[in-house]
């Protein structure tokens, strides 16, 4: 129990480390140099040097005690500084999954809709033109028309994201094929879920949680931006990683909980009592909306 | 699970795919996949050369031949054909992708697929 209670600790240190300190440490030490050079000298490095010795040998002069409390005040202002981020966390995450104010959500999401409406028409001509048995180069057309379609959304859009998409893709999926309204059959779908595909939506959602802190560190080296404009392009950067691993995740993520949908969907409903637990076969509208009327209870 | 096994069925599996991207890589990137295949020849262990290959450690190296290569290309476009549910008329349906299953307008019972 010992043992366990020490990979604890070092989980819990290693993360908070790796979440809190450590980029809370870097963003210190950028406001330093921001506040040092300002936007007339952003890129003296000679100034930076000059200071930096300044303030080492300032430091090398204090009193032992006064410099293990300054090691202190850094570290303190450095977990603040990450605590204060991670809080944001929420609002990246609701940027990037599409909850907007409704009014400027749904002008985004029709905007996406009628693109996605308009690839699914170029389609739908390329199969016209070519019905099967088709060519491989037709057949090659159509595929490619049909990645259109599904690089913009798996599904018609309902949000203003593409993020938003891949989730609410999920969602319209579960509802139209099997009539699993997920709002309230999530929960529910994953206390009957196997232990190995809750441990692979856990592993993807984490990912995405991980990739939404990343993003979210831009918003304090954008704010930076105004003293010293380096901040910004870190800023910028830092952004446009989380970003850009959010999309991976979020992709591994809908993925997983679609592939969820369809292959557990049947034990959900056979586990609410719907149907026989040995039957087999696809899951049906109409069953999935029994198990629907059961779960909202009229909500 | 067997790891070395699985990290073996999708390198079987994915061979074709995996040789058609080190077209676009770097000699030495061809050349440890080639290195991979000749212990995968002689049934020794090959996740951890994998591992290398793709740059990841073991347990991702499953997950990425399982989830990266293939599927990465546009796939093959099937289309949804939806008839009368009894057959009595000979309307022909497409739903969107994805999108909800059509019924009939006369019945309401959802249609057929063809």
């Amino acid at each position: 129990m010992g043992g366990f209670f020490q990979e604890l600790a070092k989980i819990l240190a290693q993360r908070w480390l790796g979440l809190l300190a450590l980029p809370g440490a870097f963003f210190t030490a950028a406001a330093w140099v921001a506040l040092t050079l300002g936007q007339s000298k952003a890129l003296d490095h000679t100034l930076l040097t000059r200071r930096a010795t300044a303030a080492a040998t300032a430091v090398k002069n204090l009193p032992p005690g006064a410099q293990l409390l300054l090691v202190l005040g850094v570290l303190v202002l450095a977990v603040g500084v990450g605590f204060a981020v991670q809080a944001l966390a929420g609002l990246t995450r609701r940027v990037w999954l599409g909850q907007w104010p409704r009014r400027l959500a749904a002008v985004r999401t029709a905007a996406r809709r009628r693109r996605w409406h308009r690839l699914v028409d170029l389609r739908r001509e390329l199969e016209r033109a070519a019905p099967p048995p088709r060519t491989r180069d037709e057949q090659d057309r159509v595929n490619a028309a049909a990645h259109r379609v599904n690089r913009l959304a798996l599904a018609e859009p309902g949000r203003p994201t593409w993020m938003g998409d891949r989730v609410h893709a999920v969602e319209s999926v579960s509802w139209h094929r099997y009539g699993l309204d997920l709002t309230f059959g999530w929960p529910r779908l994953w206390l009957v879920l196997p232990d190995t595909t809750r441990a692979e939506l856990s592993g993807a959602h984490s990912a995405f949680a991980a990739s939404v802190a990343t993003g979210t560190w831009a918003l304090p080296y954008l704010a930076l931006g105004v003293l010293w404009w380096p901040a910004a392009l870190i800023g910028l950067a830092v952004g446009l990683t989380g970003w850009a691993r959010a999309r991976a995740a979020i992709t591994d993520l809908s993925s997983l909980a679609e592939a969820a949908v369809d292959l557990h969907g049947r034990t959900l409903v056979a586990t609410l009592g719907i149907t026989d637990p040995d039957q087999v076969g696809p899951l049906a509208v109409g069953e999935g909306e029994q198990a629907t009327d059961l779960m909202r209870k009229g909500r | 699970m067997d790891v070395e096994r699985s990290a073996l069925t999708s390198l079987c599996r994915e061979l074709d795919a995996l040789r058609e991207e080190a077209r676009r890589l770097p000699p030495e990137r061809k050349q440890l996949l080639e290195q991979v295949v000749a212990e995968a020849k002689a049934r020794r262990p090959v996740l951890a050369l994998l591992g290398r290959l793709l740059n990841t450690d073991g347990d991702t190296a499953l997950r990425a031949l399982g989830a990266g290569l293939p599927g990465t290309g546009s796939g093959h476009a099937r289309e949804e054909l939806f008839r009368c549910p009894d057959g009595a008329c000979d309307l022909v349906e497409t739903p969107p992708p994805a999108g909800a299953l059509p019924r009939c307008r006369v019945t309401g019972a959802p249609m057929e697929r063809a």
